[in-house]
Protein backbone atom coordinates (compact mmCIF):
# COMPACT_ATOMS: atom_id res chain seq x y z
CA UNK A 1 0.00 0.00 0.00
CA UNK A 2 2.84 2.32 0.91
CA UNK A 3 4.52 1.49 -2.39
CA UNK A 4 1.32 2.16 -4.33
CA UNK A 5 0.88 5.51 -2.61
CA UNK A 6 4.38 6.47 -3.54
CA UNK A 7 3.81 5.54 -7.18
CA UNK A 8 0.54 7.46 -7.30
CA UNK A 9 2.17 10.47 -5.73
CA UNK A 10 4.91 10.34 -8.31
CA UNK A 11 2.44 9.98 -11.18
CA UNK A 12 0.37 12.89 -9.97
CA UNK A 13 3.49 14.97 -9.80
CA UNK A 14 4.21 13.97 -13.39
CA UNK A 15 0.86 15.03 -14.67
CA UNK A 16 1.36 18.55 -13.35
CA UNK A 17 2.75 20.04 -16.51
CA UNK A 18 1.53 23.56 -15.91
CA UNK A 19 4.16 26.23 -16.22
CA UNK A 20 3.64 27.95 -12.92
CA UNK A 21 5.36 31.03 -11.53
CA UNK A 22 5.97 32.74 -14.88
CA UNK A 23 3.85 35.61 -16.22
CA UNK A 24 2.57 35.94 -19.75
CA UNK A 25 3.46 39.36 -21.08
CA UNK A 26 0.14 40.91 -22.09
CA UNK A 27 1.17 44.52 -21.73
CA UNK A 28 2.03 46.51 -24.84
CA UNK A 29 5.11 48.72 -24.94
CA UNK A 30 4.84 52.32 -23.78
CA UNK A 31 5.55 55.32 -26.01
CA UNK A 32 6.53 58.62 -24.46
CA UNK A 33 7.19 61.62 -26.68
CA UNK A 34 9.83 63.77 -25.00
CA UNK A 35 10.19 66.22 -27.91
CA UNK A 36 8.63 68.21 -29.43
CA UNK A 37 6.42 69.60 -26.70
CA UNK A 38 4.55 71.96 -29.02
CA UNK A 39 2.83 70.46 -32.02
CA UNK A 40 2.95 73.56 -34.19
CA UNK A 41 5.80 74.71 -36.39
CA UNK A 42 6.71 77.23 -39.07
CA UNK A 43 7.87 76.35 -42.56
CA UNK A 44 11.66 76.24 -42.43
CA UNK A 45 11.76 75.03 -38.81
CA UNK A 46 13.54 71.92 -37.70
CA UNK A 47 11.34 69.37 -35.98
CA UNK A 48 13.32 67.61 -33.27
CA UNK A 49 11.86 64.26 -32.24
CA UNK A 50 12.93 62.49 -29.08
CA UNK A 51 10.83 59.46 -28.26
CA UNK A 52 11.23 56.95 -25.46
CA UNK A 53 9.87 53.47 -26.20
CA UNK A 54 9.88 50.99 -23.33
CA UNK A 55 8.44 47.62 -22.47
CA UNK A 56 7.83 45.76 -19.25
CA UNK A 57 9.99 42.90 -20.58
CA UNK A 58 11.53 42.98 -24.06
CA UNK A 59 10.82 45.05 -27.15
CA UNK A 60 10.74 43.41 -30.53
CA UNK A 61 10.56 46.13 -33.16
CA UNK A 62 9.53 49.73 -33.61
CA UNK A 63 8.59 52.13 -36.38
CA UNK A 64 8.79 55.89 -36.81
CA UNK A 65 7.09 57.68 -39.68
CA UNK A 66 6.38 61.30 -40.57
CA UNK A 67 3.52 61.82 -43.01
CA UNK A 68 2.57 65.01 -44.82
CA UNK A 69 -1.18 64.55 -44.88
CA UNK A 70 -1.73 67.65 -47.00
CA UNK A 71 0.45 66.31 -49.79
CA UNK A 72 -0.17 62.63 -49.00
CA UNK A 73 3.56 61.97 -48.89
CA UNK A 74 5.70 60.04 -46.45
CA UNK A 75 8.64 62.18 -45.34
CA UNK A 76 10.21 59.76 -42.86
CA UNK A 77 9.95 56.00 -42.82
CA UNK A 78 12.15 54.12 -40.42
CA UNK A 79 11.86 50.81 -38.60
CA UNK A 80 14.30 48.79 -36.56
CA UNK A 81 14.58 45.69 -34.43
CA UNK A 82 15.58 45.72 -30.78
CA UNK A 83 15.41 43.31 -27.86
CA UNK A 84 16.15 45.96 -25.29
CA UNK A 85 13.75 46.93 -22.53
CA UNK A 86 13.87 50.63 -23.51
CA UNK A 87 15.25 52.71 -26.36
CA UNK A 88 15.27 56.42 -27.16
CA UNK A 89 14.79 57.59 -30.72
CA UNK A 90 16.43 60.90 -31.42
CA UNK A 91 16.05 62.36 -34.88
CA UNK A 92 15.02 65.53 -36.67
CA UNK A 93 13.32 66.72 -39.83
CA UNK A 94 13.76 70.06 -41.59
CA UNK A 95 10.55 71.57 -42.94
CA UNK A 96 10.98 73.18 -46.36
CA UNK A 97 10.91 77.02 -46.37
CA UNK A 98 8.40 77.21 -49.19
CA UNK A 99 5.98 74.82 -47.52
CA UNK A 100 2.37 76.01 -47.57
CA UNK A 101 0.04 75.54 -44.58
CA UNK A 102 0.20 71.77 -44.00
CA UNK A 103 -0.93 69.00 -41.73
CA UNK A 104 1.77 66.54 -40.74
CA UNK A 105 1.39 63.39 -38.70
CA UNK A 106 3.97 61.67 -36.54
CA UNK A 107 3.38 57.91 -36.57
CA UNK A 108 5.01 55.66 -33.97
CA UNK A 109 4.50 51.92 -33.52
CA UNK A 110 6.17 49.41 -31.25
CA UNK A 111 5.70 45.76 -30.42
CA UNK A 112 7.15 43.27 -27.98
CA UNK A 113 8.01 39.59 -28.37
CA UNK A 114 4.55 38.44 -27.36
CA UNK A 115 2.92 40.42 -30.14
CA UNK A 116 1.56 43.22 -27.96
CA UNK A 117 1.45 46.32 -30.16
CA UNK A 118 1.02 50.01 -29.48
CA UNK A 119 0.37 52.66 -32.14
CA UNK A 120 0.46 56.39 -31.65
CA UNK A 121 -0.34 59.14 -34.15
CA UNK A 122 0.11 62.82 -33.39
CA UNK A 123 -0.87 65.68 -35.67
CA UNK A 124 1.53 68.56 -36.37
CA UNK A 125 0.24 71.81 -37.81
CA UNK A 126 2.76 73.69 -39.96
CA UNK A 127 2.17 77.39 -40.69
CA UNK A 128 3.22 77.98 -44.27
CA UNK A 129 4.67 81.05 -45.94
CA UNK A 130 1.62 81.60 -48.09
CA UNK B 1 15.14 -19.38 -22.10
CA UNK B 2 15.46 -17.63 -18.77
CA UNK B 3 19.14 -17.20 -19.40
CA UNK B 4 18.44 -15.61 -22.79
CA UNK B 5 15.90 -13.33 -21.19
CA UNK B 6 18.34 -12.30 -18.51
CA UNK B 7 21.09 -11.78 -21.06
CA UNK B 8 18.94 -9.54 -23.22
CA UNK B 9 17.70 -7.61 -20.22
CA UNK B 10 21.22 -7.36 -18.92
CA UNK B 11 22.49 -6.16 -22.27
CA UNK B 12 19.89 -3.49 -22.64
CA UNK B 13 20.22 -2.52 -19.06
CA UNK B 14 23.72 -1.33 -19.67
CA UNK B 15 22.74 0.89 -22.47
CA UNK B 16 22.33 4.46 -21.33
CA UNK B 17 20.37 5.87 -24.21
CA UNK B 18 16.83 6.39 -23.05
CA UNK B 19 16.61 9.91 -21.86
CA UNK B 20 19.55 11.54 -23.41
CA UNK B 21 17.10 13.86 -25.09
CA UNK B 22 16.85 15.25 -21.61
CA UNK B 23 20.55 15.15 -21.01
CA UNK B 24 21.24 18.30 -22.94
CA UNK B 25 18.39 20.70 -23.26
CA UNK B 26 20.21 23.72 -24.49
CA UNK B 27 20.23 25.41 -21.17
CA UNK B 28 21.61 24.94 -17.73
CA UNK B 29 18.84 22.70 -16.51
CA UNK B 30 20.13 19.47 -17.89
CA UNK B 31 18.73 16.26 -16.59
CA UNK B 32 21.95 14.37 -16.42
CA UNK B 33 21.75 10.71 -15.83
CA UNK B 34 18.04 10.34 -15.46
CA UNK B 35 16.38 7.21 -16.66
CA UNK B 36 19.36 5.05 -17.43
CA UNK B 37 18.68 1.46 -18.04
CA UNK B 38 20.16 0.33 -14.84
CA UNK B 39 22.35 -2.65 -14.51
CA UNK B 40 20.30 -5.10 -12.52
CA UNK B 41 22.32 -4.78 -9.41
CA UNK B 42 25.83 -4.48 -10.80
CA UNK B 43 28.19 -1.57 -10.36
CA UNK B 44 29.68 0.13 -13.38
CA UNK B 45 31.45 3.12 -14.84
CA UNK B 46 29.85 4.87 -17.79
CA UNK B 47 31.02 7.37 -20.31
CA UNK B 48 28.81 8.87 -22.95
CA UNK B 49 28.91 11.46 -25.68
CA UNK B 50 25.81 13.31 -26.90
CA UNK B 51 25.38 15.79 -29.69
CA UNK B 52 22.23 17.89 -29.88
CA UNK B 53 21.12 20.88 -31.94
CA UNK B 54 18.41 23.45 -31.23
CA UNK B 55 17.04 26.35 -33.15
CA UNK B 56 15.44 29.40 -31.58
CA UNK B 57 14.04 32.59 -33.10
CA UNK B 58 17.35 34.42 -32.63
CA UNK B 59 19.98 31.73 -32.55
CA UNK B 60 21.11 28.27 -33.50
CA UNK B 61 22.73 26.12 -30.78
CA UNK B 62 24.90 23.06 -30.94
CA UNK B 63 25.73 21.09 -27.79
CA UNK B 64 28.41 18.44 -27.31
CA UNK B 65 28.43 16.74 -23.98
CA UNK B 66 30.67 14.13 -22.43
CA UNK B 67 29.42 12.59 -19.24
CA UNK B 68 31.17 10.31 -16.79
CA UNK B 69 28.98 8.37 -14.40
CA UNK B 70 29.42 5.82 -11.68
CA UNK B 71 26.70 3.43 -10.59
CA UNK B 72 26.98 1.52 -7.37
CA UNK B 73 24.79 -1.39 -6.41
CA UNK B 74 23.49 -1.21 -2.86
CA UNK B 75 21.48 -3.64 -0.80
CA UNK B 76 17.80 -4.46 -1.29
CA UNK B 77 17.64 -3.50 -4.98
CA UNK B 78 18.82 0.05 -4.41
CA UNK B 79 21.37 1.73 -6.65
CA UNK B 80 23.24 4.99 -6.33
CA UNK B 81 24.33 7.00 -9.32
CA UNK B 82 26.63 10.02 -9.60
CA UNK B 83 27.28 11.89 -12.86
CA UNK B 84 29.51 14.69 -13.96
CA UNK B 85 29.07 16.20 -17.43
CA UNK B 86 31.41 18.31 -19.49
CA UNK B 87 29.77 20.65 -21.98
CA UNK B 88 31.08 22.22 -25.13
CA UNK B 89 28.43 24.31 -26.87
CA UNK B 90 28.21 27.06 -29.42
CA UNK B 91 25.42 29.55 -30.05
CA UNK B 92 25.32 31.28 -33.42
CA UNK B 93 23.26 34.46 -33.61
CA UNK B 94 20.97 34.33 -36.65
CA UNK B 95 20.91 38.08 -37.22
CA UNK B 96 24.65 38.62 -37.07
CA UNK B 97 27.97 36.83 -37.33
CA UNK B 98 28.35 36.77 -33.55
CA UNK B 99 28.74 33.51 -31.69
CA UNK B 100 29.36 32.42 -28.13
CA UNK B 101 31.02 29.29 -26.83
CA UNK B 102 30.56 27.37 -23.59
CA UNK B 103 33.36 25.08 -22.54
CA UNK B 104 33.18 23.79 -18.98
CA UNK B 105 31.81 21.23 -16.59
CA UNK B 106 28.03 21.14 -16.21
CA UNK B 107 25.82 20.40 -13.23
CA UNK B 108 26.69 17.23 -11.33
CA UNK B 109 23.88 14.95 -10.25
CA UNK B 110 23.27 12.31 -7.65
CA UNK B 111 20.31 9.95 -7.65
CA UNK B 112 19.05 6.72 -6.19
CA UNK B 113 16.99 4.09 -7.95
CA UNK B 114 15.04 1.18 -6.60
CA UNK B 115 13.55 -1.87 -8.21
CA UNK B 116 10.12 -1.65 -6.64
CA UNK B 117 8.47 -4.55 -8.42
CA UNK B 118 9.48 -7.46 -10.60
CA UNK B 119 7.89 -10.62 -11.85
CA UNK B 120 9.46 -13.49 -13.75
CA UNK B 121 7.73 -16.50 -15.23
CA UNK B 122 8.76 -19.03 -17.87
CA UNK B 123 9.48 -16.57 -20.70
CA UNK B 124 8.40 -13.16 -19.50
CA UNK B 125 9.92 -10.63 -17.16
CA UNK B 126 8.45 -7.43 -15.75
CA UNK B 127 10.34 -4.82 -13.77
CA UNK B 128 9.42 -1.42 -12.41
CA UNK B 129 11.98 1.08 -11.18
CA UNK B 130 11.58 4.42 -9.48
CA UNK B 131 14.32 6.96 -9.22
CA UNK B 132 14.85 10.29 -7.52
CA UNK B 133 17.77 12.60 -7.11
CA UNK B 134 19.05 16.10 -7.42
CA UNK B 135 21.31 18.18 -9.58
CA UNK B 136 23.86 20.46 -7.93
CA UNK B 137 24.92 23.85 -9.37
CA UNK B 138 28.50 22.89 -10.19
CA UNK B 139 28.47 24.34 -13.70
CA UNK B 140 29.08 28.06 -14.32
CA UNK B 141 26.20 30.46 -14.88
CA UNK B 142 26.77 33.89 -16.45
CA UNK B 143 24.28 36.56 -15.47
CA UNK B 144 23.80 37.99 -18.96
CA UNK B 145 21.17 40.57 -19.98
CA UNK B 146 17.73 39.17 -20.73
CA UNK B 147 17.62 41.02 -24.05
CA UNK B 148 20.97 39.64 -25.22
CA UNK B 149 21.06 37.20 -28.12
CA UNK B 150 23.16 35.15 -25.73
CA UNK B 151 20.36 35.29 -23.19
CA UNK B 152 20.59 33.60 -19.78
CA UNK B 153 19.11 30.38 -21.14
CA UNK B 154 22.41 29.48 -22.84
CA UNK B 155 24.52 28.16 -19.97
CA UNK B 156 26.60 25.20 -18.90
CA UNK B 157 25.14 25.30 -15.41
CA UNK B 158 21.76 26.23 -13.98
CA UNK B 159 23.05 27.78 -10.72
CA UNK B 160 20.11 26.10 -9.00
CA UNK B 161 19.44 22.94 -7.06
CA UNK B 162 17.07 20.88 -9.18
CA UNK B 163 15.11 17.72 -8.53
CA UNK B 164 15.14 14.64 -10.74
CA UNK B 165 12.48 11.95 -10.88
CA UNK B 166 12.00 8.98 -13.17
CA UNK B 167 9.93 5.89 -13.61
CA UNK B 168 10.88 2.92 -15.76
CA UNK B 169 8.95 -0.17 -16.74
CA UNK B 170 10.59 -3.07 -18.57
CA UNK B 171 8.95 -6.05 -20.16
CA UNK B 172 10.86 -8.81 -21.91
CA UNK B 173 9.54 -11.73 -23.87
CA UNK B 174 11.66 -14.28 -25.71
CA UNK B 175 14.19 -12.24 -27.73
CA UNK B 176 12.30 -8.98 -27.40
CA UNK B 177 12.19 -6.26 -24.86
CA UNK B 178 9.96 -3.25 -24.33
CA UNK B 179 10.95 -0.36 -22.11
CA UNK B 180 8.87 2.64 -21.12
CA UNK B 181 10.47 5.51 -19.28
CA UNK B 182 9.15 8.74 -17.95
CA UNK B 183 11.34 11.40 -16.37
CA UNK B 184 10.81 14.81 -14.91
CA UNK B 185 13.20 17.59 -13.95
CA UNK B 186 11.87 20.13 -11.51
CA UNK B 187 14.00 23.24 -11.72
CA UNK B 188 14.14 25.89 -9.05
CA UNK B 189 14.85 29.61 -9.23
CA UNK B 190 18.55 30.32 -8.97
CA UNK B 191 20.33 33.06 -7.05
CA UNK B 192 20.17 35.31 -10.14
CA UNK B 193 16.35 35.10 -10.10
CA UNK B 194 16.34 33.05 -13.29
CA UNK B 195 14.52 29.75 -13.50
CA UNK B 196 15.01 27.21 -16.24
CA UNK B 197 11.86 25.52 -17.45
CA UNK B 198 10.93 22.12 -16.09
CA UNK B 199 11.39 19.14 -18.36
CA UNK B 200 9.25 16.11 -19.11
CA UNK B 201 10.45 13.15 -21.09
CA UNK B 202 8.66 9.99 -22.16
CA UNK B 203 10.30 7.21 -24.06
CA UNK B 204 9.19 3.89 -25.51
CA UNK B 205 11.70 1.42 -26.88
CA UNK B 206 11.45 -1.97 -28.50
CA UNK B 207 14.60 -4.04 -28.74
CA UNK B 208 15.63 -7.38 -30.17
CA UNK B 209 18.45 -9.49 -28.87
CA UNK B 210 20.99 -10.65 -31.51
CA UNK B 211 23.75 -13.04 -30.58
CA UNK B 212 27.11 -12.46 -32.29
CA UNK B 213 29.13 -15.30 -30.74
CA UNK B 214 29.67 -16.94 -27.36
CA UNK B 215 31.50 -13.88 -26.04
CA UNK B 216 29.59 -11.08 -27.71
CA UNK B 217 25.93 -10.18 -27.69
CA UNK B 218 24.15 -7.30 -29.27
CA UNK B 219 20.87 -5.41 -29.27
CA UNK B 220 19.07 -3.63 -32.07
CA UNK B 221 16.34 -1.26 -30.99
CA UNK B 222 13.93 1.37 -32.23
CA UNK B 223 12.49 4.12 -30.11
CA UNK B 224 9.82 6.78 -29.93
CA UNK B 225 10.43 9.67 -27.57
CA UNK B 226 8.57 12.78 -26.57
CA UNK B 227 10.26 15.72 -24.93
CA UNK B 228 8.68 18.80 -23.43
CA UNK B 229 10.75 21.72 -22.20
CA UNK B 230 8.77 24.36 -20.34
CA UNK B 231 9.69 27.99 -20.83
CA UNK B 232 12.23 29.66 -18.60
CA UNK B 233 11.20 32.47 -16.28
CA UNK B 234 13.47 35.51 -16.28
CA UNK B 235 14.30 37.85 -13.43
CA UNK B 236 11.44 40.18 -14.38
CA UNK B 237 9.03 37.33 -13.79
CA UNK B 238 8.11 36.84 -17.45
CA UNK B 239 8.63 33.79 -19.61
CA UNK B 240 11.96 34.19 -21.36
CA UNK B 241 11.68 34.73 -25.10
CA UNK B 242 13.23 31.93 -27.15
CA UNK B 243 12.75 29.17 -24.59
CA UNK B 244 10.35 26.24 -24.31
CA UNK B 245 9.72 23.59 -26.89
CA UNK B 246 8.27 20.22 -27.62
CA UNK B 247 9.45 17.48 -29.93
CA UNK B 248 8.83 13.89 -30.95
CA UNK B 249 11.76 11.70 -31.89
CA UNK B 250 12.06 8.41 -33.67
CA UNK B 251 15.30 6.59 -33.14
CA UNK B 252 17.35 3.59 -34.02
CA UNK B 253 20.28 2.20 -32.10
CA UNK B 254 22.63 -0.70 -31.72
CA UNK B 255 24.72 -1.98 -28.88
CA UNK B 256 27.45 -4.58 -28.53
CA UNK B 257 27.86 -6.21 -25.14
CA UNK B 258 30.84 -8.17 -23.85
CA UNK B 259 31.41 -9.55 -20.38
CA UNK B 260 33.21 -6.46 -19.03
CA UNK B 261 32.16 -3.71 -21.39
CA UNK B 262 29.49 -2.52 -23.79
CA UNK B 263 29.51 -0.04 -26.66
CA UNK B 264 26.39 1.50 -28.14
CA UNK B 265 25.16 4.24 -30.45
CA UNK B 266 21.81 5.79 -31.22
CA UNK B 267 20.54 8.29 -33.76
CA UNK B 268 17.26 10.13 -33.23
CA UNK B 269 15.36 12.18 -35.76
CA UNK B 270 12.10 14.10 -35.74
CA UNK B 271 9.27 12.53 -37.74
CA UNK B 272 7.24 15.74 -37.38
CA UNK B 273 8.44 19.32 -36.89
CA UNK B 274 9.13 20.43 -33.34
CA UNK B 275 6.91 22.99 -31.63
CA UNK B 276 7.72 26.01 -29.50
CA UNK B 277 10.31 28.75 -29.50
CA UNK B 278 13.27 26.47 -28.85
CA UNK B 279 13.11 23.57 -31.27
CA UNK B 280 15.17 20.43 -31.00
CA UNK B 281 16.85 18.97 -34.08
CA UNK B 282 18.23 15.50 -34.73
CA UNK B 283 20.54 14.09 -32.08
CA UNK B 284 23.21 11.46 -31.67
CA UNK B 285 24.51 9.50 -28.72
CA UNK B 286 27.48 7.20 -28.19
CA UNK B 287 28.37 5.38 -25.00
CA UNK B 288 30.96 3.08 -23.55
CA UNK B 289 30.44 1.24 -20.28
CA UNK B 290 32.78 -0.73 -18.08
CA UNK B 291 31.36 -3.19 -15.58
CA UNK B 292 33.00 -3.39 -12.18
Amino acid sequence: MKRLSFILMLLSFWSCSEEFAGMEDQIAPHIQVLLPQIWEAQAGDTLHFQILISDNDQLHDYYLGLNNLSEMTKEMHWSAHSHAQAITLDTSYVLARELPYSHFQLQIEASDHQGNVIRKRIGIFVKGKG
Amino acid sequence: MKLLLKLSLWGLAFYSLPLQACDVCGCGSMAFGMGDWMNQGRSMLKSSYSMRRFEGPLSSDRFHQIQISGIWALKNNWQLKASMPYVYAQRQALESEEFKTLNSIGDASLSVQKLVWSHIDSNRMHSLYLSAGFQAPTGPFEDRPIESVFAPNFQAGSASWDLLFSLQYEFSWKKYMLVFQSAHVQNTTNSYDYRFGNQWMNSLKVARYLKINDNLNSMLFVSMDHEYLARDVNKRGYYQYGTGGEAWFSGIGYQIIAEKWSLGAQYQFRPIPAQGEYQAKDQFNLNLNYFL
